[in-house]
């Protein structure tokens, strides 16, 4: 009986120490943070502000939020602070499979397998990544929303064609300005996309944007009020 | 017997030093926290500055007249008088000033310019709109024609051209869209169609009269020429070349040629081998002038 009881206590400790790290950290208030730079002179844009203006609306909604630019705005900093993350928000250059962050010196990137490396991911609501061809797949390097949506994050956002630098901040603003009315991140993405045909004259493949996720209805997650996600 | 209880002190053995093992890694995963954690905590201020740049939409209260307005139209827009709308306030944008309603979770604005309304977004179709195709696209063509002819005065309109229909795949749902774009005006219609219940999820419009001359002196072939040499890039497709009058930065009316170039994709290095980065820009030529009026790259 008593060895029953001491394998009983070996098996859980065993588990007990494995699934440790496995264990998420909900802060309060939830943090959400936004990675946007200046990419010249490596490539084109400049999506800073993209950045502040989703930190912006997110601290109005109660969220713990901060942007990162410059020397913050590398693919180590975006890792480390997913898995704490109940928002995330990236708009830079992307790829299929890919998005690139630039610290001013050199670019780095994530992959959508990086993503399977990072436990925690399902504490995330929302995640965007606002890119060039974001929602589509590389074969050798997976897709974003797929992996986004194996790893348990409510919704996730991406492209399926390339986006123009020049209306990156009427899309971003008035997304993130929809979320605070409390819209869902598919309405919020549809008064965007409207935006930018308002004042531009075209969509410039902010039509484009795709919704996958962990959530049954991805596209009627909504960022308000603050909390982490299912 | 002998050999249970020397099995029993080995697992008491192990069964400590595993709870043992549990604390120190617990204690060192609580205790370890990687240097952007650091700058998280300490940078709130300077956030806080930093983002005192936002601009942040403007939005003003209406006055009681134009909330009767703008509640009048959208009841007419819909044909019901029960909607129960919530007048949410007029917002500032740069081609007017928009009043903003709500009925439940449907949206409508009202362009206060021309007391039209200009979005209607019905949520209450969205959330039954999946990836399940059950309409086909003449069907749902049929009603977004129904639905513009009912709605939009600017409707017949010669000039309106059908400038696009397809089924957007939206990843976890599919829509149905229709753009039209006058010829001869800034004026444009967009329409979604649910291709799950062939209902309208949503109508967008711009109604402006043209104040300029649709003929460019400028040839579809000379702006393509000069869009080519604005790019730094290998052009590999022209995605699109339309003409289309619209506003300048000052907000006047243009005739403009929009192109749109695809251009061979960027090799970066990376660990794995190469990714391929997407190469492309949307330039916008004066059409009397030949000008460059914008050139924006892709992200």
């Amino acid at each position: 009986m008593k060895q029953r009881l001491f394998i009983l206590i070996l098996v859980l400790a065993l588990i007990l120490g494995t699934a440790a790290p496995a264990f998420a950290v909900q802060y309060s208030p939830p943090w959400a943070d936004n990675f946007g730079t200046n990419y010249e002179p490596w490539a084109a844009g400049d999506t800073t502000y993209c950045a502040q203006v989703a930190t912006y609306y997110q601290d109005l909604i109660g969220y713990n939020a901060d942007y990162w630019s410059g020397t913050y705005n590398r693919y180590e900093y975006a890792m480390e602070l997913m898995p704490y993350d109940a928002v995330f928000s990236f708009f830079g250059h992307g790829a299929p499979g890919v998005i690139w962050f630039y610290d001013g010196s050199e670019p780095t990137y994530i992959i959508a397998m990086d993503l399977y490396g990072i436990t925690n991911l399902y504490d995330i609501k929302f995640a965007a990544y606002m890119g060039c061809q974001t929602a589509r797949t590389e074969y050798l390097i997976g897709n974003l929303l797929t992996v986004s949506r194996e790893q348990g994050i409510d919704s996730a956002m991406g492209f399926y064609n390339s986006i123009a630098v020049g209306p990156h901040n009427t899309f971003a603003s008035t997304f993130w300005y929809n979320g605070y009315l409390g819209n869902s991140v598919g309405v919020s993405a549809y008064y965007a996309k409207e935006k930018v045909k308002q004042i531009y004259g075209g969509y410039y493949g902010y039509d484009s944007y795709v919704f996958d996720g962990a959530y049954t209805w991805p596209k009627e997650v909504k960022i308000k009020p603050a909390g982490y996600g299912n | 017997m002998n050999v249970l209880k020397g099995n029993r002190k080995k697992f008491l053995i192990l069964g400590l030093a595993s709870l043992i093992l549990l604390v120190v890694a617990t204690t060192a995963i609580a205790g370890y926290m990687p240097e952007i954690f650091k700058i998280k905590q300490n940078r709130k201020e300077l956030t806080k500055t930093s983002t005192s740049n936002i601009e942040p939409t403007e939005f003003r209260e209406t006055t009681s007249e134009e909330a009767k307005i703008a509640k009048e139209r959208v009841e007419k827009f819909v044909g019901k008088t029960d909607l129960n709308l919530k007048v949410e306030g007029i917002e500032k944008t740069p081609r007017g000033q928009m009043c903003v309603l709500t009925a439940g979770d449907d949206s409508f604005t009202v362009d206060m310019k021309t007391e039209e309304v200009c979005t209607a977004y019905f949520n209450s179709v969205s959330k039954m709109t999946s990836d399940k195709v059950s309409v086909l696209k003449q069907k749902a063509f049929e009603k977004a024609m129904e639905f513009v002819n009912g709605h939009c005065l600017a409707f017949p309109i010669k000039s309106m051209e059908l400038i696009r229909q397809e089924c957007v795949d939206r990843g976890s749902y599919k829509e149905y869209e229709f753009e039209w774009q006058d010829t001869a005006s800034p004026s444009y219609v967009c329409v979604l169609v649910s291709p799950t219940t062939g209902e309208v999820i949503s109508y967008s419009a711009l109604l402006r009269k043209g104040k300029v001359d649709t003929k460019p002196k400028v040839s579809k072939e000379e702006a393509l020429g000069i869009a080519k040499n604005k790019v730094d890039f290998k052009v590999v497709k022209i995605k699109k070349v339309n003409l289309q009058v619209w506003y300048d930065s000052k907000g006047e009316q243009i005739l403009r040629w929009n192109i749109e170039l695809e251009g061979e994709p960027k090799k970066e290095k990376a660990d794995f081998g190469m990714v391929e980065m997407p190469q492309g820009a949307w330039i916008a030529i004066d059409a009397y002038t030949g000008k460059v009026l914008n050139v924006s790259k892709a992200l």
